[in-house]
């Protein structure tokens, strides 16, 4: 899944970047208002992780530009501005969840990923294709209850074929909720992606699971 | 001892102008009526004088052989006559009159016509005397002898009866002074409750308030006095001034509170991604030099908000003769880890034998925040400079701070010196409280600080004054 970070302060944006990432989400970082409407507006994120006080303008600026353009990304404020109205204001101008400084990590994470969900209308953490299960929060997939190991990014795509089930995937699709910005992909990355989930699935007695549409995707049956 | 109200002073100062008063006009109503009383009875003397000046002279059989009557006949009578009436020489009563050139007795009083006062027992008399000289014409036959000698008469009066008509006067006329007075005494009473009505309305307004309990300041009365109108208008100008003052405290600390989030939370951030799982030792010791640096972050913000809170309590300066060259070359020194950190350059220029009266703490606090601004705000890379010059003008010393860089924008300028203003927002470095601690410590100094920027260079100036603090 791939999420944007609007923060100023360097820290802070880093280390949400380093343990985002860590947990196979395609994290794209940036410190300014401008950059981070730029950045909206380019690419389609699964998430927006939002700091209010930025060097160049508040972030509700941004909460109203991708707002007034129809943009339903889910987006969580994540700022020093603890306030009743500060709040009020954010879900006002239409923020899905709001959480201030300091912060625990693993709570920013399972916000992230509950919004994640929900952007896909999913609300079971626990995503199952037969014997196949996806445990969204505890990073695992299992098949008839038996673990099946996958990389970061097996798993992210994995899940996002879960996320949009029945839908076809185009390549350059899967590799905009994959890959950040300044990551440096070949054309046939993700094919080979696939096909090794395929292996991987098979090899546990999943077959034909992900579905080839000639010309266009791929597919999760 | 507790202190009065106003209203009790007011009432206790009326009772003694009313006491006083009846004091006095008793003592001048006696006296006037004494005078008064001693008067009336001169007349009566005086008149019974020339009665009895008349009764001698008329005497055809040349003896004194005058009956005594009237309103003082009694008085006489009963108050030994013979002192009343007393011949020098009882010759003189046997005065042979008869002829055309007879002797006439002339009259005259005897201590200028004053009365005296003389003591029988407890009886005052008041008296007068009078001479009588016999004066015989040149052509009378008769014996002089019986003719030379003087006669001398006192007419005197009891003061008993006036007296008592005086303190009877006096004691019915003391009833209506007290009345008198008694209103006049109300009237001022009155009047003062009225002149301290509004006064005291305010003060009651005032001393029933808890302002530390509701941070409310109580609505003051509408007044009609313009003394005390003009009291409560300052009074709520006074409160409005505090309520700034107030926020401003709040507003400070709540500013500090986010100021100090900030790195706490970049800390907890790092801290918690750190510790989810297995770190090889040179990632977690990358995430150690994280933390490390959200530490001095932190510990730069309280040492700050320590020298804003000593600055705003600060007392009087202490003076004393500085070095400035060894001063900056101490501050340089300071710096320098972070200069060259930066590839910033310091120097000072100026007269290097320049010495100045202030205080070193304030100085301190001054130059040190300049000097980390000028380098935090310099580009980093070859080329950018910080320097110091200090100079003597007139009778005061000018230092300037310079550094090359994009330079302040137009909006911030407007509010640098107030606490958690950055020169520049873009920059991570910086409470926000280096300036306003400046400002606060120059104003400590009576010194000037200004501050001028374009898009390469900001120029901060401090012009010390150098007699006023000496003096």
């Amino acid at each position: 899944m791939r999420i944007l970070v609007v923060e100023d302060q360097h820290l802070i944006g880093k280390a949400i970047q380093k343990g985002l990432s860590e947990e196979a989400f395609a994290v794209d970082w940036v410190s300014t208002l401008t950059d981070g409407i730029h950045m909206s507006q380019e690419h389609e994120y699964d998430t927006l992780i939002l700091d209010l006080m930025l060097p160049d303008g508040s972030g509700f600026e941004l909460l109203k530009i991708l707002r007034s353009k129809g943009t339903r990304t889910p987006v969580l404020v994540l700022t020093a501005k603890d306030t009743l109205a500060d709040k009020v204001q954010g879900f006002e101008l239409g923020t899905d969840d709001y959480l201030t400084k300091p912060f625990v990590f693993d709570e920013l994470l399972l916000r992230v990923r509950a919004l994640t969900r929900r952007k896909y209308q999913i609300y079971d953490s626990v995503l199952s294709a037969g014997a196949l299960k996806l445990d969204t929060n505890a990073r695992t997939v299992t098949v008839h209850g038996k673990p099946l190991v996958l990389t970061a990014k097996e798993f992210a795509v994995l899940e996002l074929f879960f996320l949009r089930r029945t839908h076809v995937l185009s390549r350059d699709k899967i590799a905009e909720h994959i890959y950040t910005e300044d990551s440096e992909q070949g054309s046939n990355v993700i094919d080979v992606f696939i096909n090794k989930l395929r292996r991987k699935l098979e090899a546990a007695g999943i077959e034909n699971l992900i579905e080839t549409i000639r010309g266009e995707g791929y597919v999760l049956r | 001892m507790t202190p009065l109200t106003l209203r009790k002073k007011l009432i206790i100062v009326s009772g003694l102008v009313f006491v006083v008063l009846s004091l006095v006009s008793s003592v001048i109503l006696y006296n006037a009526q004494t005078r008064q009383a001693a008067a009336e009875m001169d007349t009566v003397l005086a008149n019974e004088a020339l009665a009895l000046s008349a009764l001698v002279n008329s005497q055809p059989e040349g003896k004194f052989d005058f009956e005594i009557s009237g309103d003082f006949a009694t008085h006489y009578v009963s108050l030994k006559p013979g002192s009343f009436f007393q011949f020098s020489d009882p010759k003189i009563a046997r005065i042979y009159l008869g002829t055309p050139n007879a002797p006439q007795v002339s009259c005259q009083e005897r201590e200028d016509g004053k009365s005296s006062v003389v003591k029988f027992g407890k009886t005052r008399i008041r008296y007068r005397t009078l001479i009588f000289t016999p004066q015989v014409d040149v052509d009378w036959k008769g014996s002089k002898d019986f003719l030379r000698e003087p006669l001398c008469l006192v007419v005197g009066l009891d003061e008993e009866p006036f007296r008592s008509l005086v303190l009877k006067t006096v004691a019915t006329t003391i009833p209506l002074l007290l009345f008198v007075f008694g209103l006049l005494a109300a009237v001022l009473i009155m009047l003062a409750q009225r002149i301290v009505k509004d006064l005291s309305t305010l003060a009651n307004t005032i001393e029933t308030a808890d302002f530390g309990a509701t941070h409310e300041f109580p609505e003051l009365p509408d007044v009609d006095t313009v003394e005390v109108k003009a009291v409560a208008d300052k009074l709520r100008d006074l409160h409005r001034q505090a309520s700034d003052v107030y926020k401003d405290m709040w507003l400070f600390l709540g500013r500090a509170a986010h100021q100090i989030k900030t790195p706490v939370a970049a800390m907890q951030a790092t801290l918690d991604v750190l510790l989810r799982k297995e770190r090889s030792k040179e990632e977690f010791l990358a995430g150690l030099v994280d933390v490390r640096s959200a530490t001095n972050s932190l510990n730069n913000l309280t040492r700050k908000l320590i020298s804003s809170s000593r600055i705003a309590y600060r007392s009087e300066p202490a003076i004393r003769l500085i070095s400035i060259h060894k001063f900056f070359q101490e501050q340089i020194s300071a710096f320098s880890s972070l200069a060259h950190s930066r590839n910033v350059v310091l120097k000072i220029a100026g007269d290097e034998s320049l010495e100045i009266e202030s205080d070193f703490d304030l100085l301190s606090e001054i130059f040190s925040n300049l000097i980390e601004n000028a380098i935090l705000y310099s580009p980093t890379g070859n080329g950018a400079l910080v320097q110091i010059s200090c100079n003597r003008e007139g009778q005061d010393v000018e230092i300037t701070v310079s550094n090359t860089g994009s330079g302040i924008p137009e909006n911030v300028k407007r509010n640098l010196g107030a606490p958690f203003v950055r020169g520049d927002e873009r920059q991570i470095y910086g409470s926000g409280l280096g300036l306003s601690i400046v400002t606060g410590a120059a104003a400590h100094l009576s010194a000037q600080l200004d501050i001028s920027s374009d898009s390469a260079r900001t120029v901060v100036t401090l012009t010390i004054p150098q007699k006023q603090t000496s003096e």
